[in-house]
């Protein structure tokens, strides 16, 4: 592999641009947010990031917006992924190892299908504020 | 515990944007026989009591999560660093900003692997925030190319770090700067 530089990644992002296809008439975004507290790092949050990363490059679903964020107070079920698709409802998996992300981004985000046994409610009451 | 020293870099940058830093340095810098890294942020700081607990795992910054003030992020850091006999200082004050400095021998057993450097670089690049980072990379020649990023700049090539298809093109310039020196 070639050393890039800030050029080549400009040219990258244009490729990347030209690629992406809005699925959604009225723009609105599709989100899957990890949690990367320290709960989430030690249970393998950061390999579920990139398993979600790999495939959505091999569906092209580069509009995706992929977001961290702290702790979500479900420390017991980390690595927690949280997903907002346009009409369905905003739902957290947890446990989420490599495969499961692989499974969020085809079965939820394209084939708009919840995953079986896998979700959590909401975030602990003591993380939530109204 | 974690598993890698990149885990355990992720650590202490994510605790100088939750200081609320507006720039932040980090240097990982690599010889034969060791690694060392440092994190300096122009965060809130710390006063000297919140100075002596930090590191305690019983605690955490008040208003993270109250009914559970446990924080480990410091704490597996300095497990590490004393099961292997590496170092670790902190220095800090209120409005000062703080640095955290750590080292380890890479030639002790339980040393944990670097792990993947530049996918956790991306990790600590896109946390959202209008912070600058800026991460100087430096290892023996025969290791790899020194490098540098600053996020400032890798927003400006590609406009935000969150829309996948950025984060993909920002991982993949990463991958090429971390990239070993081609065995001849």
């Amino acid at each position: 592999m070639k050393k890039m530089t800030l050029d080549d990644l400009r040219k990258l992002r244009g490729e990347k641009q030209q690629a992406l296809s809005r699925r959604d008439p009225d723009n609105r975004d599709v989100q899957i947010v990890v949690g990367m507290a320290t709960c989430g790092i030690a249970a393998g949050a950061k390999e579920a990031f990139a398993a979600i990363l790999d495939e959505v490059e091999s569906e092209g679903l580069n509009h995706v917006l992929v977001r961290q964020t702290g702790c979500m107070g479900l420390c017991h079920s980390e690595p927690t992924v949280e997903v907002s698709v346009p009409d369905m409802p905003t739902v957290i998996y947890g446990k989420v190892d490599a495969e499961l992300g692989r499974r969020i981004v085809l079965e939820h985000v394209k084939g708009r299908r919840l995953i079986d046994n896998a979700i959590f409610d909401r975030p602990a009451t003591d993380i939530v504020t109204e | 515990m974690h598993a890698t020293l990149s885990d355990l870099v992720l650590e202490v940058v994510s605790n100088a944007i939750e200081a609320g830093a507006s720039h932040i340095d980090l240097s990982f810098r690599q010889t034969a026989t060791r690694i060392a890294v440092e994190v300096r942020d122009d965060g809130k700081g710390m006063t000297r009591e919140q100075l002596a607990q930090c590191g305690d795992p019983r605690l955490t910054e008040p208003g993270k999560h109250d009914a559970r003030p446990r924080g480990f992020g410091l704490a597996f850091l300095r497990q590490s660093v004393d099961a292997t006999g590496g170092q670790f200082d902190i220095a800090s004050g209120p409005g000062a900003g703080t640095r955290v400095r750590f080292a380890f021998d890479t030639r002790h057993l339980d040393t944990p692997p670097i792990g993947d450097l530049a996918g956790t670089l991306l990790l600590a690049l896109a946390y959202p925030g209008g912070h600058e980072l800026v991460i100087r990379r430096e290892r023996p020649a025969q290791a790899g190319e020194n490098w540098k990023v600053s996020r400032r700049a890798l927003l400006e090539a590609l406009g935000d770090l969150d829309r996948a298809g950025n984060l993909l093109a920002a991982r993949h310039y990463l991958k090429s700067l971390e990239q070993e020196r081609e065995t001849q």
